[in-house]
């Protein structure tokens, strides 16, 4: 039995990173190895030193390796024909732009979803019935519109635009979220506290929120992961550096030496780190689940 | 030290059902009140709108002379402790206790040497470093009861902080409770619908259901001289017989029971006879072999073991009677006895309105 389990993770864990494995190992690579019809996986340092010692011309040796460059990387960091700045002006939009969107969504969903979880609301099920049929629509569809109304208020083109637009998207999902989270908090809480002198205000602040942390930060890695991802509106809204990555490498599309696929993927490297490193910083809450001992329901 | 006033506090929470129906009750300085009753009589309802947690759809409640009825609970002075103990989790037992002097303004290190001193008196100085969720059930409940006992509010609220524990624990905690009470002198409302612990902790037992108060009397009254029939059924283990019948020339006859049974004079109801029901605890139900001369003949249907003594079911003309007799005494299933029924535990009450009759 537990080699069966050993031996399925190993298989599973070999196909669920063969694509990184590869994106980091074309990042390693000259262009011409990437588009080379032999699939050149292995880095050689002494790719010269294998040839001269006798290996045939095209032998398996001599055509799977390639001689692995940092080259790509470096690419990342000039303005390629088009663009309006660096990979790495880009990233930090993407940064800029995720972080405050989904602090914001985070923030303003906790706060509703609170409402709708402790007060009595007329009509709370239709408003909430309402908050999720935001979401019905492709966001994809009211693209024209939103760009109209964003010519008008100037927000094109910058990062608060974006801001604006992805907070209100990933809103909703926050508030259905954090509602069923907050819902699993007992009253009881905020009566003890209120009870011991304090304000509901307080109460929420100091007693709610430390114990809403789990909710808060499964709702933040589903923002994040939507807002980072997002290609649409980044790209129609915003032509400027101020937009996020994934608009950059649309952009790289364009290029009159065809597709730079090193550069490709060393910044599709670089990319999906952070949300990588995000993920693992919030596991302990994740996978911590609801493990309230303290009120019995 | 501090009074409480009910004045006709009402609770209605949707339109025609009342939670609590004008419900009337002064509680003494220093008084330990216990409201008693089944659940969703409107005991907790009641509890809660003292503390403010509910606001009453009518009536008026004071503190000290004070008008609290629409004031939040942080305006009130009031210590509650929960049923689920509601210690934040995400404290230590020494911050939870703390919590309540924190919004006081207690500066810090008076704050420490009052948390040391209650947990000292409450004997849980050991725990102060730990989170609550590493403690059994009934060393959350201490550290609930310190949270609320750090500070000396005008009145303790305690909404059934035992009903969660096992019996061995009840009884250390109720003893301690009623110490607690005692060295503090505050005024206390207390909330179970276990008989055992409000005969145990009250001054004054409340006797609520359906959202009324039934009887508010001393443990010993409410048990001996029960209001009406709820009260004398639903205070005691088991609880009071009852047979229904007629009264007539000192002879009382039930309905199955056509000869009757003469009841000793001392025992006769002050209003004369007429239709009426006889009500008698099960302890003064005396068991006798069938050649007896007792009042009733029956037959053990039903033999209940409760440890010190035990509660044999019999089935008489005039129904079944539960009887309480020592745990070696004989009498087993299938026996036919006779039965006593002991003039000075009978009680007389209405065969409509179930109300207790002098």
């Amino acid at each position: 039995m537990q080699l069966l389990r050993g031996l399925f993770l190993l298989v599973y864990g070999l196909l669920a990173t063969l694509p990184l494995c590869w994106m980091a190992l074309s990042s390693l690579k000259s262009r011409d190895d990437t588009i080379s019809p032999y699939a050149r996986f292995v880095p050689s340092l002494v790719q010269e030193a294998a040839r001269s010692v006798g290996a045939p011309l095209g032998s398996a040796a001599a055509v799977s390796t390639f001689t692995p460059t940092v080259a790509a990387y470096g690419a990342l960091s000039s303005v390629h024909a088009g663009a309006q700045g660096s990979f790495w002006s880009y990233l930090r939009s993407s940064v800029l732009i995720g972080v405050l969107s989904t602090a914001a969504s985070v923030l303003l969903g906790t706060c509703c979803a609170y409402g709708f979880s402790r007060y009595r609301i007329p009509g709370a099920k239709d408003w909430l019935f309402f908050v999720l049929s935001t979401r019905f629509m492709p966001p994809l569809a009211v693209v024209v519109p939103v760009l109209m109304m964003y010519r008008e208020l100037s927000l094109t083109g910058t990062a608060l635009g974006l801001i604006l637009l992805y907070t209100v998207f990933n809103l909703s999902l926050a508030v259905w979220l954090m509602k069923g989270f907050l819902d699993e908090i007992p009253r009881a809480y905020e009566e003890a506290a209120e009870v011991d002198g304090y304000s509901r205000l307080h109460a929420f602040v100091h007693i709610i929120l430390p114990q809403a942390r789990t909710g808060m930060a499964v709702t933040a890695v589903f923002c994040l992961i939507s807002a980072w991802n997002e290609y649409g509106f980044a790209m129609t809204l915003n032509s400027s550096a101020n937009t996020t990555v994934p608009a950059y490498f649309a952009g790289l599309q364009g290029n009159i030496d065809g597709m730079p696929w090193p550069q490709i993927a060393a910044g599709g490297l670089l990319f999906v780190t952070p949300i990588v490193l995000f993920t693992v910083l919030v596991r302990k809450h994740l996978l911590r689940g609801m493990t309230f001992g303290t009120i019995k329901q | 030290m501090s009074r409480v006033e009910l004045t006709g506090v009402t609770k209605s929470y949707t339109a025609g059902t009342l939670a609590v129906d004008r419900v009337d009750l002064s509680i003494g300085s220093g008084e330990f009140v216990v409201l008693l009753g089944p659940s969703g009589c409107g005991k907790t309802t009641t509890l809660r709108m003292v503390a403010g947690l509910e606001l009453p759809s009518g009536g008026k409640i004071t503190i000290d002379g004070e008008d609290v009825t629409r004031k939040g609970p942080a305006e009130r002075d009031v210590g509650f402790v929960f049923q689920f103990y509601a210690l934040y989790p995400h404290f230590t037992c020494a911050e939870n206790i703390a919590f309540p002097l924190e919004c006081a303004g207690v500066e810090r290190r008076e704050r420490a040497e009052r948390v040391a001193r209650v947990a000292l008196r409450l004997g849980i100085l050991d725990l102060l470093p730990r989170r609550p969720r590493e403690l059994s059930g009934g060393d959350q409940q201490r550290v609930a009861l310190a949270r609320a006992m750090v500070r000396k509010p005008a009145v303790y609220l305690m909404d059934e902080p035992l009903g969660t524990l096992d019996a061995e624990r009840r009884a250390e905690l109720c003893e301690f409770i009623r110490e607690q009470q005692l060295s503090t002198g505050v005024t206390t409302l207390y909330v179970t619908h276990d008989q055992e612990e409000a005969m145990r902790l009250a001054d004054r037992v409340v006797v609520m259901s359906a959202g009324k108060i039934l009887q508010a009397a001393p443990p010993l009254e409410v048990y001996d001289q029960p209001a009406n029939r709820f009260v004398a059924h639903f205070v005691g283990s088991p609880g009071m017989n009852f047979v229904e019948g007629e009264l007539a020339g000192g002879r009382f006859r039930s309905g199955h029971y056509g000869e009757g049974f003469a009841c000793a004079p001392g025992s006769l109801p002050s209003g004369g006879g007429g239709r009426l029901v006889l009500g008698i605890r099960p302890e003064f139900v005396k068991l006798g072999p069938a050649s007896d001369s007792g009042h009733v003949r029956g037959r053990i249907v039903a033999d209940e073991d409760l440890g010190s003594s035990r509660a044999l079911h019999v089935d008489t003309p005039c129904g079944r009677l539960v009887a309480r007799v020592a745990a070696e005494s004989p009498g087993r299933r299938g026996d036919e006895v006779s039965l006593t029924l002991e003039a000075r535990g009978i009680r007389w009450f209405d065969p409509g309105d179930g109300a207790s009759l002098p």
